[in-house]
């Protein structure tokens, strides 16, 4: 698992180092301690981030920059003395951090309660800027046992007495001047510090630098981040904001007005144009509604006589709810409706040619297209002084049915011996049936003979 | 019709594939007698017109023989796709040859395939250059009709004895 920091808005990457980096916290806070892990140290203008190398996801660290505080550079020679057993390189560098109790926790704004991430220095809802509560830290600080010939003193001692703040003994549990309670040991699991190490002691230096300057330079911080602006500061920019945002409201409310009149223009124009065309039917639901609706388009706009007075019923279904452009029906009601097309008496019919293709035509259509056909190819073989074919293409193109239809009629023709057929490479044609005109041409001679 | 592209394809409908394979019959006894050649096989000249780059198909081109066989016109030979296409059906030339020797007083006598053949026979202009498959389908009829008897030499058929 790989996770990426995401910069907040504002900040910015300032080191990123991958190294190797030791553990050393409390158990209530970090799930491994004393243990060696790996992972990659990221540093940005706001946040200090540890990203495991192995267990992304549960044993890394976000804490705010401005919850770090006594860093200290570990020589290497001190490391070798004090923490060999950790070390297999020669060259390490080593970076203690301490952090601030509750940097790492939601805080809750003092003013309007509102909890913030551990990262915002700034309440989220009122910009008020957030309070670290650093004294109570210090008071219960470090009672880590830190060695001796390390380069710094903690803030505060172990076992000091906070009524008279004489320093005990680590191990009295009251104070010996007083009496008073000493702090348990479980108040210092609030402290958390970081043991960094480096493999090359050039990032740790440049890592060490670069976390005094920022942790140095908090007003940097500030100005940099989020929501820098709170107060009475705050307040009369927003004032300010707020009359710009009514301006911009007024111009909107102009361009929507101009807006509404193009529209009723187009309006306007779009019930020009369907009323100059088609009606655009509208609503009809019932399929005894959707039967009528049908059987006038088809009749009433020559849709049947554009199409050579067949129709595919897939034909037909499209243009019909080409002409309610909205709303369409389902094929089922398209069925439903066409089923009582007898019922209702319209002028249109289904009939089933003999694939089982079904069609929809005009009641008084039917006879006509065979004769008008067949007049055809003979037109055709009387210009051509011989006989002629004609493919279902060219029927279609000639007679405007859909291929399947001109298909349909040619084999119903040739079923009933009016037309017959020449399959050929080149398609299938389909003659008048000269068969019949040599045969009576045969009965002829052979009567005479 | 030859020129006719339909002609070339095998028509779906019953009623004019029966026009049409009467047709074919004509055609294929005509093409017979016009090029003197009475073997075909269904991927004969015939059943191809290259001037309309037409073809008809074997398979109808079997039928088409096949129904000439039924009919009595044409026979199949033995052990291939040949068909022997009658010039005179063997029922006619047994009628005539039978007539004729009651006429000529032929009757009882033995006329054999070769006379029949070379045209050595006066009045017998139908049998010449006659097939020896054909007579013997002739002998065969006179048989069956009892009119006359094939005569064999070492197991072949080689003339006719018209009988009374």
């Amino acid at each position: 698992m790989w996770i990426v920091p995401a910069l907040t808005p504002g900040g910015a990457l300032v080191l990123e180092a991958q190294e190797r980096v030791l553990y050393e916290a409390e158990v209530t806070r970090v799930h491994a301690m004393n243990q060696y892990r790996q992972g990659t140290v990221v540093l940005t203008s706001h946040r200090f981030v540890y990203i495991d190398k192995v267990k992304a996801s549960s044993q890394s660290l976000e804490t705010a920059v401005s919850g770090l505080k006594n860093i200290y550079f570990i020589k290497q020679a001190a490391i070798k003395q004090n923490v060999a057993k950790y070390i297999t390189e020669e060259n390490l560098g080593k970076l203690y951090v301490e952090i601030a109790s509750g940097s790492n926790e939601d805080w809750s704004c003092a003013i309007c309660f509102s909890v913030n991430r551990s990262t915002l220095d700034v309440c989220e809802l009122c910009g008020v800027k957030r309070e670290f509560d650093l004294s109570d830290s210090d008071l219960s600080a470090s009672i880590n046992l830190e060695p001796e010939d390390l380069p710094w003193k903690p803030s505060t001692r172990r076992g000091q007495c906070p009524g008279c703040m004489h320093v005990n003994h680590a191990m009295l549990r009251n104070c010996e001047m007083c009496g008073t309670e000493l702090l348990q040991r479980e108040s210092d699991y609030n402290e958390l510090y970081l043991n960094l190490e480096f493999k090359k002691v050039n990032d740790c230096q440049t890592l060490y630098d670069l976390l005094q300057k920022t942790t140095t330079k908090p007003e940097l911080n500030v100005s940099e981040s989020q929501s820098s602006l709170y107060g009475i500061q705050k307040l009369r920019i927003g004032t300010k904001s707020s009359v710009d945002r009514s301006n911009e409201l007024l111009k909107d409310i102009n361009s929507f007005q101009q807006f509404k009149e193009r529209a009723s223009e187009i309006s306007s124009l779009a019930q020009q144009i369907t009323s100059t065309h088609h009606d655009i039917l509208l609503g009809a639901s019932e399929p005894a509604d959707v039967a009528k609706q049908i059987a006038t388009i088809l009749v009433r706009d020559n849709i049947l006589a554009e199409h050579g007075g067949l129709l595919t019923l897939h034909e037909c279904f499209a243009i019909y709810n080409e002409r309610r452009a909205i709303g369409l029906i389902s094929p089922g009601l398209f069925t439903q409706s066409l089923k009582l097309l007898d019922k209702l008496g319209l002028p249109v019919q289904i009939r089933q040619l003999e694939s089982g293709l079904k069609v929809i035509e005009s009641r008084s259509h039917n006879v006509q297209i065979r004769q008008k056909l067949l007049q055809w190819i003979a037109l055709l073989s009387a210009g051509a002084g011989h006989s002629c074919g004609v493919s279902a293409r060219d029927v279609s193109e000639q007679f405007k049915f859909g291929i399947h239809i001109a298909l349909e009629e040619l084999q119903a023709a040739e079923k009933d011996g009016d037309l017959c057929r020449d399959e050929h490479i080149s398609g299938l044609k389909f003659f008048s049936n000269d068969f019949r005109l040599f045969r009576t041409r045969n009965n002829k001679i052979s009567s005479t003979a | 019709m030859y020129e006719f592209p339909p002609f070339f394809t095998r028509q779906p409908n019953e009623d004019t594939w029966r026009l049409q394979l009467k047709l074919w019959q004509d055609v294929v006894y005509k093409w017979c007698l016009a090029n003197n050649e009475w073997r075909l096989t269904p991927s004969a000249d015939v059943f191809t017109n290259k001037r309309i780059d037409r073809t008809l198909n074997i398979d109808a081109a079997t039928h088409v023989l096949t129904e000439m066989c039924r009919k009595g016109v044409a026979e199949k030979l033995e052990n291939n796709e040949t068909f022997l296409v009658y010039k005179h059906t063997p029922a006619d030339l047994a009628t005539e040859l039978r007539q004729w020797a009651r006429e000529t007083g032929h009757e009882t006598s033995v006329l054999t395939f070769y006379e029949l053949s070379e045209g050595e026979l006066p009045s017998l202009e139908k049998f010449i250059n006659a097939d020896d498959i054909t007579l013997k389908r002739v002998a065969e009829v006179l048989e069956r009709r009892k009119e006359g008897v094939a005569m064999k030499e070492e197991g072949e058929c080689v003339g006719i004895k018209i009988t009374l």
